[in-house]
């Protein structure tokens, strides 16, 4: 039987008006087709719906209202975009304001390929965490990453105080020399003679004028610094007696 | 923001406003989104099931007047955690976490045969997505056919001559949506979850 013939029975059959000889044979299908009662199923379930027309006209409202009232996934897209947008500038700010870690020389000259040892930049200084310097406060800045290349420039605003002693009472630095050149991996070590127990701080800065380390001496004579912490570059300090600048000088750390 | 009372929200979804939807969405969705979430279900489960939600809400209040004796809130919330239920119950991955409130609104509706309402409501949105799927000419040609418009004048406004064409027209129209619901796989869950019934 042809297709057309079949869906105007199924019609027909549900609606109530297929009669006679029509629905007799109708109803043998039916008993041999397991589909065609499917069929007839499923037409008398569309019936029902398409009579609850109220229910069929809200049901439109509901799809029309609800693809502009739901939030949907966009919410979430939205909200993880932004966590992406957050976690990008904090990574940002973590990689360029926040001091590098202390990370093997050779793996950060690999980063900077095209630079000697001596142009990395200061700015790439670790922060000392040893036991040794426990009590020294690192100052270090939490500047912007500037590039490389200038470590060993002096600092004209540190430069004219090298060498130069104050009238600080009561105390002689023995070593070391206001200018010295050191390798990196060598500890300068500071010696001084003083009357009185007046509070000593040592004051290291970049040769950008950037304050890496407050050391305050445990012992009542003497301080080292070690540099392997440090890059190799300029640096500069201060000895200071109760906060009065005893005298100054630079460390050339190659 | 407008806020509007219960009897306002009931007022104006008896009439399918928009705004009444709106608002609901933006009132009830997220609760309904946790309490899927927290039982198995996906955010899209949860759109589902506020749309199913409101279909029972929708048929109750417009076959008569609603009395509630909780917010209308509580009662939207239990209609679509009992649907949720037996959603999850047929799906067999049934691990509910039971809350002390979800006890009391549970309690605000929960009745054998509303559930056996809930269930047809079910399967009719189910019919109904597929019906608005159609051409909007089959759309419109069955839906005329059910309001017993004559077959000339579902023939004139339709742009034909031929009421044979009519009828022929709708048979395949209706042909159509048998074929998309058959091949859909809920069909078997929706149509047939009891088994073959008696159709002869």
């Amino acid at each position: 039987m042809e297709r057309q013939k079949i869906n105007e029975w199924i019609d027909r059959f549900n609606e109530g008006s297929l009669k006679g000889e029509d629905l007799a044979t109708f109803i043998q299908m039916l008993h041999d087709d397991p589909e065609l009662r499917k069929e007839v199923r499923v037409d008398r379930e569309i019936n029902r719906m398409l009579e609850e027309r109220e229910l069929l006209e809200f049901r439109e409202a509901l799809l029309k209202a609800g693809k502009r009232s739901s939030p949907g996934k966009w919410r979430w897209f939205l909200l993880a975009a932004t966590v992406v947008v957050l976690l990008s500038a904090g990574g940002y700010y973590l990689f360029r304001i926040l001091p590098t870690p202390d990370i093997p020389e050779k793996s950060r000259l690999a980063e900077h390929p095209t630079k000697t040892p001596g142009e990395v930049a200061l700015k790439e200084l670790p922060i000392k965490t040893s036991k040794e310097t426990e009590k020294n406060q690192d100052v270090t800045p939490r500047r912007k990453k500037v590039l490389l290349a200038e470590s060993f420039t002096p600092c004209p605003s540190l430069e004219h105080l090298v060498g130069e002693t104050t009238r600080a009472e009561g105390i002689i630095l023995l070593e070391p020399l206001s200018e010295i050149t050191v390798r990196r991996g060598d500890t300068v070590q500071f010696s001084w003679r003083m009357t009185g127990k007046d509070s000593l701080k040592i004051i290291f800065y970049d040769n950008h004028e950037q304050k890496i380390l407050i050391a305050v001496p445990d012992t009542p004579d003497r301080y080292s610094f070690p540099t392997g912490s440090y890059q190799r570059g300029l640096y500069y300090w201060k000895l200071l007696k109760d906060d009065q600048l005893v005298t100054a000088g630079k460390i050339r750390c190659e | 923001m407008i806020c509007l009372s219960d009897k306002t929200i009931l007022q104006e979804l008896k009439l399918k406003k928009e705004s009444a939807i709106h608002f609901m969405y933006r009132e009830y969705f997220s609760s309904i989104v946790s309490m899927v979430r927290q039982n198995n279900g996906v955010y899209e489960d949860a759109e589902d099931l506020f749309q199913d939600g409101l279909m029972v809400l929708f048929d109750k209040i417009s076959k008569g007047p609603l009395n509630l004796n909780c917010s209308l809130k509580t009662y939207f919330y239990s209609i679509c955690r009992n649907i949720w239920l037996r959603r999850l119950e047929r799906t067999r991955k049934m691990v509910y976490c039971e809350e002390v409130e979800v006890n009391e609104r549970t309690l605000a509706y929960s009745m054998r045969e509303e559930e056996l309402k809930e269930d047809y409501l079910e399967r009719l949105r189910f019919l109904q997505d597929h019906f608005l799927r159609l051409p909007k000419d089959c759309q419109t040609l069955l839906r005329m056919f059910f309001d017993k418009v004559p077959l000339k004048e579902i023939a004139l406004k339709m742009g034909v001559s031929g009421v044979k064409y009519i009828k022929t027209r709708k048979y395949a129209c209706k042909n159509m949506l048998r074929k998309k619901i058959m091949n859909d796989p809920a069909c078997q869950c929706y149509i047939f979850q009891n088994g073959e019934t008696e159709d002869q």
